[in-house]
């Protein structure tokens, strides 16, 4: 409990946490902004996309789990937390559970912010309309929200495991951002390539970050090779492997 | 207890291992009746305060803000800010901190829960004469409650002035462990003498049995008993006594002679 007061500390006190909120909320406004003039099932998607905000969320996101763990290396701050938690694992977990809680604080605001702009610049657009899956554009907006969240979970894994590895967080913040962007486009030129290996190869890391997609369009099924189920799982099994993974560098780093 | 050692000789090493921070290849570190290692040191974090090579202060935060992250009892955080008088700047952000204000801050995180063992590595560095002077003057009172302070410095001056114990280390090896007052008194317990003839009181004190040396025109006598007799003895032999003085021994002599001893040994 202690540990998740000292994080909770540091992470209020960084100017950069509250900042990249701002950043968020302008950048999001931007997108609404050209979204007045467009056709109304463009304004539709933009609306589900939250003016693009899920993409902005996970960059502030990078940026934010990659200092979080890269600091204490930095800084040399690792040795006080240290001797204060019970062990490193306890640290490592702590942090990647706060950084699970401003995520998810993200994702609210983002919500919340959609549904704030959408008003001012698409008020012909009605929030409990059908739109698919026979759901509302709200409903839809929702589940994309919590889709892009439950994907988050192994960008952070692997941004914390990246960032344990290194003495800054460059490094964890760069590799980050080129997994999230290009991640899903390297995952389906390796299966369109090698089609044999497409049982084993079907399963990469990569793969998984097409859940949002192949919810949104069932025909990225033939890219992706595995369900809705499967790739849901595969998240969540690459999410815990590089927690495992991560947690066991950050505990046995020479320090 | 003060460790002092040469450079390499294993200090911070020994530190880092007390911490769970290093691991320990052979031996075993146990604090309170229990073990320490890097996966499990719970016991650290209610017993002991540290500062170890550099103070660990986040930039982003104020000394304040850094103190917090220790404690959330005002009282102590208030204790220790007027205790080691750091009012005029605990609110400034630390990026902005001179050497001394962040070393007094790594300090005053190790002290502020006034934990049962404090472990600090070269406490006096970027010190002012005036704060390691209330440094001193902490560390006593504090240790007067009880709180056991373990030291490594390379300031000796001013780390005999509050250490009760010395252990010396070379190579990673324990040579000396000592009570200070113990070690003082035996390295008092010598005389030097001048005289207007060496070699005649040499021969003398040879021939009554006490312990002496000459070297460059000094001779060294060992514990004498009856101070009295020795000068009665060498004034009868027409021996004029020009000097006589027992040394002062300090901290850097102590050491200095048992690394001398122990690579004596070695070659």
């Amino acid at each position: 409990m202690n540990i998740l007061r000292i994080e909770r500390l540091k992470l209020a006190a960084k100017r950069g946490t509250w900042w990249a909120i701002a950043l968020l909320i302008i950048l999001m406004a931007g997108i609404a902004v050209t979204t007045t003039s467009a056709t109304l099932s463009d304004q539709r998607f933009n609306i589900v996309s939250a003016y693009v905000g899920f993409q902005w969320l996970m960059l502030v996101l990078i940026v934010v789990a990659a200092s979080c763990v890269a600091m204490e290396f930095e800084y040399g701050t690792i040795k006080q937390l240290a001797v204060q938690a019970k062990n490193r694992w306890q640290v490592y977990l702590t942090k990647f559970s706060l950084i699970l809680g401003y995520d998810v604080c993200l994702h609210v605001l983002v919500v919340l912010v959609t549904l704030g702009l959408r008003p001012i610049f698409n008020p012909k657009i009605d929030m409990f309309a059908n739109y698919q899956h026979q759901l509302s554009l709200l409903s839809n907006l929702m589940i994309n929200s919590f889709l892009d969240f439950y994907g988050s979970l192994m960008i952070i894994g692997l941004v914390f495991l990246l960032a344990s590895v290194g003495h800054s967080s460059a490094i964890a913040i760069s590799v980050g951002v080129a997994v999230c962007f290009l991640g899903e486009g390297v995952s389906s030129l390796a299966l369109s390539t090698f089609k044999a290996l497409a049982v084993v190869l079907r399963w990469n890391p990569f793969n998984m970050m097409c859940l949002q997609e192949q919810y949104a369009n069932q025909d990225y099924q033939g890219i992706t090779h595995l369900t809705l189920a499967q790739l849901a799982g595969g998240n969540l099994m690459w999410t815990v492997i590089s927690i495992g993974v991560g947690a066991l560098i950050f505990s046995k780093r020479h320090i | 207890m003060g460790l002092i050692g040469a450079n390499g000789a294993g200090k911070t090493t020994i530190m880092k291992a007390m911490l769970g921070l290093n691991r320990v290849r052979r031996g075993t570190v146990a604090i309170a009746n229990e073990r320490v290692t890097q996966l499990h040191h719970a016991v650290l974090a209610e017993n002991v305060g540290a500062l170890i090579e550099h103070p660990a202060i986040y930039p982003f935060l104020t000394g304040w803000q850094q103190l917090q992250l220790i404690t959330k009892d005002v009282t102590q955080l208030q204790w220790i800010v007027e205790t080691l008088q750091m009012a005029a700047y605990i609110h400034q952000n630390a990026k902005h901190y001179s050497l001394g204000m962040r070393q007094q801050l790594g300090i005053a995180m190790a002290l502020v829960r006034q934990p049962k063992l404090v472990v600090l590595d070269e406490p006096m560095n970027g010190l002012d004469p005036q704060a390691v002077k209330r440094l001193r003057q902490t560390i006593r009172e504090l240790a007067q409650t009880g709180m056991t302070f373990f030291i490594s410095s390379h300031i000796l001056s001013e780390l005999e002035k509050v250490i009760d114990d010395v252990l010396v280390i070379d190579h990673g090896r324990v040579i000396l462990q000592t009570p200070m007052q113990q070690l003082r008194a035996s390295y008092h317990q010598r005389l030097l003498l001048q005289t207007t003839d060496n070699a005649h009181a040499l021969v003398w004190l040879q021939q009554h049995h006490y312990g002496c040396a000459l070297q460059n025109d000094v001779i060294t006598v060992a514990a004498p008993d009856k101070l009295n007799q020795l000068m009665a003895g060498l004034i009868a032999q027409n021996i004029q006594i020009t000097r006589i003085n027992e040394p002062a021994v300090d901290l850097e002599t102590i050491l200095l002679t048992q690394l001398d001893q122990v690579s004596g040994a070695g070659q």
